[in-house]
């Protein structure tokens, strides 16, 4: 009798800590802030991420093949001339108040966010290529473009927040959303509580897969020491975004921790020069720069090896990234040397130059890799460097104004193509992003080939037309490649928790992850 | 009108001009720092010089500074403190939300401050010179030297890593919010209304450390004052009358001398919570608490113009009121203060 009760207890104890476990929160902590839960006006990683979990657009990046499939949309139709995208709902979708999510939601959420194109800029990624959005019946939608454009799917899909759908029932209808507004799922947003969380509650009527935790909630902590601290003390389930290099790396000593981070990463760190500016309008030196340059150095004194040496700007990644091609020289001091003393610089009449950095925007380790890239250069012996800094609202101005000859600057994809990881800096954003390329002789070579590119759908024929830019790029160096940002890739879970992986966009799927 | 009245009408009144220098002071400072919210908003993206212009112009950044002034001016005193351009919210909803989470610790570090500095400066003046006050002295020193940085780090990895017996940071944990719903935005209070233990426990374990971090450095401050102002009182005469007639120790500590050091001690407090709310941006970073100091150091960052001078206006005038309350407890403490 006493056996038989003893398993019934047991049996309920179990039961009691798997329905407990099966209930309990899952709890994400992160250093990332959403800003603002608008689709018309965010533009930043963690408000995109919270939109994007509640919600879905007409089409989405496989996170196993790295393929466009289908999300809100089950097919699509492209017109021959790539002009007119036809898409075919889901049938029966719908969002959590309640409100069917056909096409006329599809044309109301797009056009809504097109017309309202808030100052943060997101809505530039889709409004200057939709020409117009038709209702063809219930569960067929038509967008007609101004352009053709190869990447359309690309920005038509979940990556890009301007581009998911929600509800004409709850969301305003002329003022931006500010977190007021219902989606189709996986999750629906509970409650945001600035700089402190967001509450997550699965969707019942989520078309796909439903999601594996019922309750989750994302934790804003203030730095990367204090999610750290979070995750060691289990105060936390996962550590995501961002943790330092130093932390990384004894973190993975860790036995009551399993860290991992997934490459290669899409976010890229780079040189810029002012191509227009004094001495780097002249291309040998900055030819000779690139020679100069330590990447190895810099990934293993900076960041212990974490980061990793990149060569082009595009990621190695294919898809979606095809025709990365590692272009860039490794280092060659003797090179270097000989292409500045070609220019008249030598020993008795050096280069002096200043190379600008932002203290904090990326992070603490930015003015140790200024250090480190300054003494590689000088090891010429032929260049001088004075290191330079400012807060980031005055970088970016100075950027702009094209006060910077030589600085650092990051990237994180807006979509995950090529083209964005070539046109900004040449053709699209020169003076902004202070190249000012627009002045170089080849900028009208880079702009007709890169126009090409982006509305050539066969990818194969793209490629070859990045390839050239990538080698091209290589004689006029507007930029230098250096590192792919790897640390924003790793995450931290404890060993009770399960499908917590970044994809290439960069992001963690919480409908994936579980505890047991 | 009586007299107190008066004075705290006088003492109103006087805060305008302040609040006028010290907008005026903040607007012109923040112009003349390079950069502006458009570039750090948008700077290092994929956008046009256009675009950047179109922004500046939303906010009005493109028109006469004098132009910009008069409009702020017009607008704050009409209440309209405008909208954050970090976060798109109204500046005030935005303050006003984070306003209780840096009241709750400026309160509860005030009062371990209060207990500890209170506490130890009188046991250090009444056993002078002996060696508990040296071992309180170098407490006292110790605390205000120690950097509040540095004594967070050190109490999250202590308590919260190592011991795990708190919470490393922010106000309520996870797993307690789900069942948890903040109605005043002071969590102790919600979670006493709430009625429910474990919140109630989650809440409390969450406040220790950043207040003992925030209170520490003014701990050992007010205990150095307290010490000082009793040791000069414990030698009055009417302290030696007092012993003289017999009157047990614990009164002529806490009745007759305490009383009477107490006016120097406010006067630090009042003063100290100026100095409490520079510390709170420390401890809020730290502890990932969410209040009005963490908020201005993002503003800053992002040169959210509207978004600094609100929160500077809004700490101007709480620690104005804070020391108005402490003028008027002068009177309350000593009867022959009389306004």
């Amino acid at each position: 009798m006493r056996k038989i009760l003893g398993i019934v207890l047991l049996v309920m104890v179990a039961f009691g800590i798997a329905t407990f476990a099966a209930q309990a929160p899952l709890i994400i902590g992160t250093t990332d802030r959403v800003t603002e839960l608008s689709f018309a006006n965010s533009y930043d990683f963690w408000s995109w991420h919270v939109l994007r979990n509640t919600t879905g657009a007409l089409t989405k990046l496989d996170p196993q093949t790295l393929e466009i499939v289908g999300d809100l949309a089950k097919s699509w139709d492209i017109s021959s001339d790539g002009l007119v995208y036809t898409f075919h709902l889901r049938p029966n979708l719908t969002f959590w108040d309640g409100a069917p999510c056909g096409a006329a939601a599809v044309k109301w959420s797009l056009d809504r966010t097109i017309r309202l194109d808030g100052p943060n800029g997101g809505v530039g990624l889709i409004k200057p290529y939709i020409k117009q959005i038709d209702v063809v019946d219930p569960v067929t939608v038509k967008i007609t473009l101004n352009m053709p454009d190869a990447v359309f799917l690309l920005r038509i899909s979940s990556q890009i927040g301007a581009s998911l759908i929600y509800s004409p029932k709850t969301t305003p209808a002329d003022t931006f959303a500010k977190g007021v507004y219902a989606g189709t799922g996986p999750y629906k947003l509970l409650e945001y509580v600035p700089d402190q969380y967001v509450k997550y509650e699965a969707y019942a009527g989520y078309y796909g897969p439903a999601p594996k935790t019922k309750l989750v909630i994302e934790k804003m902590y203030s730095d990367a020491s204090a999610l750290r601290a979070a995750i060691e003390a289990g105060d936390i389930d996962v550590a995501f975004r961002s943790l330092n290099p130093q932390d990384i790396l004894s973190m993975e000593k860790e036995k009551n921790l399993v860290l991992k981070v997934y490459t290669p990463s899409p976010g890229i760190r780079y040189m810029l020069f002012n191509v227009s500016k004094a001495p780097f309008n002249n291309q040998f030196v900055r030819q000779a720069i690139t020679y100069a340059v330590d990447r190895n150095q810099i990934c293993q004194q900076v960041f212990s090896g974490i980061n990793t040496p990149i060569y082009t700007m595009v990621p190695n990644v294919d898809p979606p990234f095809f025709g990365a091609f590692p272009s860039f020289p490794k280092r060659d001091l003797a090179k270097a040397k000989e292409l500045l003393n070609e220019v008249g610089y030598n020993a008795a009449n050096p280069l002096v130059i200043n190379l600008w950095y932002t203290p904090k925007h990326y992070g603490s380790t930015e003015a140790d890799a200024a250090t480190v890239i300054k003494g590689s250069l000088e090891e010429t012996g032929v260049i001088k460097v004075t290191l330079q800094s400012m807060e980031w609202g005055a970088y970016t101005t100075a950027m702009g104004k094209g006060r910077m000859g030589m600085f650092l600057l990051g990237w994180y994809p807006d979509y995950l193509e090529p083209s964005n990881y070539l046109a900004p800096w040449t053709t699209e954003s020169p003076k902004s992003l202070g190249t000012y390329f627009n002045e170089d002789p080849n900028y009208e070579a880079y702009k007709e080939i890169l126009e090409v590119a982006t509305s050539t759908v066969n990818t194969t024929k793209r490629a070859k037309l990045y390839k050239a830019i990538q080698i091209l790029s290589v004689q006029d160096v507007p930029w230098i490649p250096l590192w792919a940002i790897n640390v924003q890739m790793a995450v931290a879970t404890l060993p009770n928790v399960h499908g917590a992986t970044v994809d290439i966009s960069m992001d963690i799927h919480i409908a994936q992850i579980y505890k047991e | 009108m009586g007299g107190i009245s008066r004075y705290i009408l006088q003492r109103l009144l006087l805060t305008i001009p302040m609040l006028f220098i010290l907008i005026t002071l903040v607007f012109i400072v923040m112009r003349m720092m390079p950069g502006g919210p458009a570039e750090a908003m948008l700077g290092g993206r994929n956008v046009s010089l256009e675009q950047l212009a179109k922004v500046r112009h939303e906010y009005g950044l493109d028109r006469p500074l004098g132009v910009q002034y008069l409009s702020y001016m017009d607008d704050i005193l009409h209440g309209n403190f405008k909208n954050s351009v970090l976060t798109g919210r109204p500046v005030l909803t935005e303050l006003f939300t984070r306003f209780p989470a840096t009241l709750e610790l400026a309160f509860w570090g005030m009062l371990f401050a209060l207990i500890f500095g209170f506490g130890t400066g009188i046991i250090a003046s009444t056993q002078a010179d002996r060696p508990i006050d040296h071992t309180i002295r170098v407490f006292h020193i110790g605390s205000f030297a120690m950097p509040l940085f540095w004594l967070g780090l050190m109490l999250q990895i202590i308590f919260a890593v190592k011991l795990g017996w708190l919470p490393v940071a922010s106000r309520i944990s996870g797993r307690m919010a789900f069942s948890f719903q903040s109605v005043t935005g002071f969590y102790l209070i919600d979670a006493l209304l709430s009625g429910n233990g474990a919140i109630i426990a989650d809440v409390a374990k969450h406040l220790i450390l950043p207040s003992i971090t925030l209170g520490f450095a003014q701990a050992g401050f007010l205990g150095r004052i307290t010490r000082a102002s009793m040791l000069e009182v414990l030698d009055a005469d009417y302290i030696t009358t007092a012993r003289a007639k017999g009157v047990k120790e614990r009164i002529v500590i806490f009745s007759h001398a305490l009383h009477n050091a107490l006016i120097p001690i406010v006067t630090v407090f009042g003063l100290q919570f100026a100095i409490l709310m520079g510390g709170a941006i420390l401890t809020e970073t730290v502890f990932s608490w969410p209040g009005v100091a963490q908020f201005l150091v993002r503003s800053i960052d992002a040169r959210d113009f509207h978004s600094i001078q609100g929160s500077i206006v809004f700490i101007a005038i709480f620690i104005s009121v804070i020391n108005l309350i402490v003028d008027v407890l002068y009177s309350v403490i000593d009867p022959r203060v009389r306004y």
